[in-house]
């Protein structure tokens, strides 16, 4: 295969999940600087791919009546693995993948504390499905995908999943919660060490208020939805270690209840623009994009941390930074991440052809490999790098599911693959 | 379809497979029957969960 076949194949396994048929000679077509455009700046390519669930030439799904994504988080996760194979934009559903691991919120908890129908809407409702109007977080996600950090995390502050999962909706001014202001430090942005412990304190005093009232009572037409309650918000003085304000100033004044909702904004402006935030986001996108095996070169770490910071917060010049770096493009960084299981069951539809296959088969083997869409296993995410690599994990997924003689091992087969590979894994 | 390089024996070991029960002659019965099959262990591979 040409060079430039696989450097396409690369931006295709890195940008997206893979190459389904034709795509590589496709893109190959275009030139890696045309390629990288058009995935880049995908908001100028049509965004239907639900339009095509159901119709022939495309993965199945299993559902018993009707499609309810925004009710089934079941029919949810299909949907999802459904875009990821078949989307024309696999840099949107790569990166709103990145943020579900970055802003772990789990399904479980959203919906045992609401319901089954609240939580999934919460989750992964398009707007136009709720009765609010509000999108589920990964709508959310897929929104700010590429887009701006500081508008990201202040519609995650205000998100309902988010809300429920780090249970800023019991926030009071009697009780502050830690839970949301001490993640949004340590996991969202600056990162352990860049702040103390009376900062979270100071941060929960801040969040204060920003709760999830239910507007309406039925359980159908009634939703939750982020409101400032003034009568819950702490009005003194909060005192951080590290800059709230550009002129250096830590501690975010007392206010009145009524004007009391900037304290979170101006913390969380605070966090995005705080010295250790961009780094930390480029590093993260580096491993994600580019090598989780080896040290990441420090200069283009800088160098997207300042494009982060010129751009005022914006993810996508991070991204062309790194896309057309060096390193992205050295062939010896190709084949140095591990699949998320997600990924890899993706790029497995695409590869070896999804005829007479759905991708409810493959809910199970994502368990099994440990990446249950919807339900990372708490608030850090899922341990990546080689905590994937386990034992028989990939190779259950062609064990249980695939109904395609061009996915599955002929039954006839079957006894008969070859023992003694490197890792065993043939073995199964 | 690209994986990192096989280690030699997991490469024989394919082969071996390719050509249990008669020698590879490539024909359509012998690709209809193991086509798949080495397709099967190659994802399931450990080189295949690289990326």
């Amino acid at each position: 295969m040409a060079a430039r076949d696989l450097l396409i194949e690369h931006l295709l396994r890195r940008i997206g999940f893979g190459a389904g048929p034709g795509e590589v000679e496709q893109y190959a077509e275009l030139g890696y600087a045309t390629a990288l455009d058009r995935l880049i700046n995908y908001e100028s390519v049509y965004d239907g791919v639900d339009d095509l669930i159901g119709k022939p030439g495309y993965v199945l799904l299993t559902v018993t009546g009707r499609l309810s994504p925004e009710s089934n988080i079941f029919h949810a996760r299909q949907r999802w693995l459904f875009r990821m194979v078949h989307t024309q934009r696999p840099l949107q559903e790569k990166m709103t993948l990145f943020w579900h691991n970055h802003f772990a919120t789990a399904y479980s908890k959203v919906s045992g504390n609401t319901s089954a129908l609240d939580g999934t809407r919460a989750m992964a409702a398009k707007a136009s499905e709720t009765p609010s109007g509000i999108p589920g977080q990964i709508e959310l996600f897929r929104q700010y995908a590429v887009g701006n950090f500081r508008d990201l995390l202040l519609a995650v502050a205000q998100d309902p999943a988010m809300l429920v999962w780090l249970d800023g909706r019991t926030n009071v001014k009697a009780k502050p919660q830690e839970n949301f202001a001490r993640e949004v430090m340590e996991l969202f942005t600056i990162g352990v060490g860049n702040y103390a412990e009376a900062d979270v304190y100071a941060g929960a005093r801040v969040f204060t208020g920003w709760n999830l009232p239910r507007v309406g009572g039925a359980a159908d037409t009634g939703y939750y939805k982020f409101g400032y309650d003034s009568r819950n918000h702490e009005t003194t003085a909060k005192d951080f270690t590290f800059p709230i304000y550009a002129n250096g100033g830590k501690t975010i004044p007392a206010r009145s209840a009524a004007d009391g909702m900037q304290d979170g904004i101006d913390l969380i402006d605070a966090v995005v623009r705080h010295p250790a935030t961009g780094p930390r986001l480029a590093r993260k996108l580096y491993e994600y994009f580019v090598n989780e095996v080896d040290p990441a070169d420090s200069t283009l770490i800088a160098n997207m941390a300042s494009d982060y910071y010129r751009s005022g917060f914006e993810i996508k010049p991070m991204l062309i930074r790194l896309f057309v770096s060096p390193q992205f493009t050295d062939p010896s960084n190709y084949f140095k991440r591990y699949s998320w299981p997600a990924e890899f069951v993706v790029r497995s539809i695409k590869e070896m052809g999804w005829a007479g296959f759905s991708v409810n088969d493959a809910l199970n083997p994502l368990i099994t490999m440990g990446q249950q869409l919807f339900e990372p296993p708490d608030v850090s995410g899922w341990d990546l790098g080689e905590s994937w690599f386990t034992s028989g994990a990939t190779s259950r997924l062609f064990s249980r599911g695939p109904r395609s003689s061009s996915c599955g091992m002929p039954r006839e087969d079957r006894s008969s693959p070859p023992r003694g590979s490197s890792r065993g894994r043939w073995t199964a | 379809m690209s994986t990192p390089p096989f280690p030699s024996d997991s490469y024989n070991a394919l082969i071996d497979y390719a050509r249990a029960g008669g020698a590879w002659t490539g024909s359509d019965t012998q690709l209809a029957t193991k086509a798949s099959g080495v397709a099967h262990l190659i994802v399931g591979s450990g080189e295949y969960q690289l990326v």
